[in-house]
């Protein structure tokens, strides 16, 4: 139950957080991805039952905040879900270089699925995909390590542990 | 047993992620709820960082009341909107001297309201803001800073309402060269590498003389008139260019208007809707 709390308190701060950051101009004003990011820590850390809930809970909330359809992130983050549970034993969470590696991962799959359904629904111009998709990746990558290393310092989300 | 268990759940949550996918009708309700469920969240975010921007001004010695800010930012727009009401008045008074009639401009209401906060992922140019008083805001509506023309909302929760940018790609509104009989529609056209955003007037008569610098303000000619009033300033001119095909001009415009964190907006409604 603690978890559970610690892990809502963290979606709620970084959706506040996502929405307030200003976005990077040279990469079509890309936000960091930090619910993208706080996913792939989940993932790594909980377990499978309780990283599906969260992935869910996270995308429906994200996609809510978007003035778009429904679908970047409800079919971004199931799969970056599933593919940290597919490998996450065969990785170590901890390293640097792997959070890293995941982080840019997890951008550019977010950043694809954007472009794919803005491409699809025709919403969005989308002159610049290329920017948008090294921007994800870049950002990503960034970001990862530093919210993971912050987390593990912190201690907020233990290994294995369950947030229900 | 329970791998049976876990294949309904999944076939749960694929159709439930089916069903805000392609049914309009949950979609709405969902992105209704979810604003609405993080709108308290978002107002005590946006709080605290106007409480951190009010900190710091008083520490530069710049402190004001928020309340004094709100009001005077009111008053400012209504002034400019005013000027440039009778501005146009006056020309058009000229030139009604010889004509038929006169028609006179219905002045608006305007409702202040608190950003409250951005979009999330970078890929819309949206704000989300929550009104000050009760009054009613409709989908539509043309959004105003003391600066000139913000945006124009683009959706209406319960507590909250979402802000379409002007320099983003799917704003578009008429508008006219202040004071000038040229016409075209001012279309977003995002943000430059520096941040700045850019806004584009499209369609404007190949003969006509533009100057650089000139005032582009709304025309009042879209659709919903009446909640998107003449006269609104959107920016000046900084370059004209042909059209590839040849057939009209565009020009590219400085908007002097961006929607921050910390702006007061005020929304245009109904004449009927006058306090």
């Amino acid at each position: 139950m603690k978890t559970f709390l610690r892990i809502t308190l963290l979606l709620i701060v970084s959706v506040l957080l996502q929405q307030a950051l200003p976005g990077w101009p040279i990469f079509n004003n890309l936000k960091p991805p930090l619910i993208g990011a706080l996913l792939v820590h989940i993932a790594f850390r909980l377990p499978a039952r309780s990283a599906w809930q969260f992935t869910l809970a996270s995308a429906v909330i994200y996609d809510s905040l978007e003035p778009g359809p429904y679908g970047p992130a409800l079919l971004a983050f199931p799969i970056i879900t599933y593919l940290t549970l597919r490998f996450r034993h065969d990785l170590f969470g901890n390293g640097v270089i792997t959070q890293l590696f995941c982080g840019g991962i997890a951008g550019l799959i977010i950043g694809s699925v954007a472009t794919g359904m803005y491409l699809v629904t025709n919403t969005r111009p989308l002159d610049s995909i290329f920017s948008s998709l090294i921007g994800g990746l870049l950002i990503g990558a960034l970001l990862q390590p530093i919210l993971s290393q912050l987390l593990q310092k912190s201690d907020w989300i233990s290994q294995e542990g369950s947030w229900s | 047993m329970k791998s049976k268990r876990q294949r309904w759940k999944l076939i749960a949550g694929f159709a439930g992620i089916t069903i805000l996918l392609v049914w309009p009708q949950a979609t709405y309700i969902g992105k209704q709820s979810i604003r609405t469920g993080i709108a308290p969240a978002e107002e005590i975010g946006s709080r605290f960082s106007r409480s951190f921007s009010e900190w710091g001004k008083a520490l530069r010695g710049l402190g004001g009341a928020a309340e004094r800010e709100q009001q005077l930012s009111l008053e400012l727009v209504r002034a400019q909107a005013e000027l440039n009401r009778l501005r146009d008045i006056e020309i058009e008074n000229q030139r009604l001297l010889r004509a038929l009639g006169f028609q006179q401009a219905t002045p608006y209401a305007l409702t202040p309201a608190t950003v409250i906060s951005r979009n999330i992922s970078g890929w819309w140019n949206t704000l989300r803001i929550q009104p000050n008083s009760k009054k009613s805001i409709h989908t539509d509506s043309a959004v105003l800073s003391p600066d000139g023309l913000v945006g124009r909302v683009l959706d209406v929760n319960p507590l909250s309402a979402e802000v379409l940018l002007v320099c983003d790609p799917a704003f578009r509104v008429a508008a006219r060269i202040s004071g000038r009989e040229i016409f075209g529609v001012v279309r977003g056209m995002g943000n430059s590498i520096s941040g700045q955003p850019r806004v584009r007037m499209e369609f404007i008569n190949k003969d006509s003389v533009i100057q650089i610098g000139e005032e582009v303000t709304t025309s009042g000619s879209t659709r919903s008139e009446g909640f998107f009033p003449p006269g609104i300033h959107i920016g000046y001119i900084k370059q004209v260019h042909r059209d590839e095909s040849g057939l009209y001009q565009y020009a590219e415009i400085v908007p002097r208007a961006t929607g921050g964190l910390l702006d007061y907006l005020f929304v245009v409604g109904n004449a009927e809707e006058t306090p």
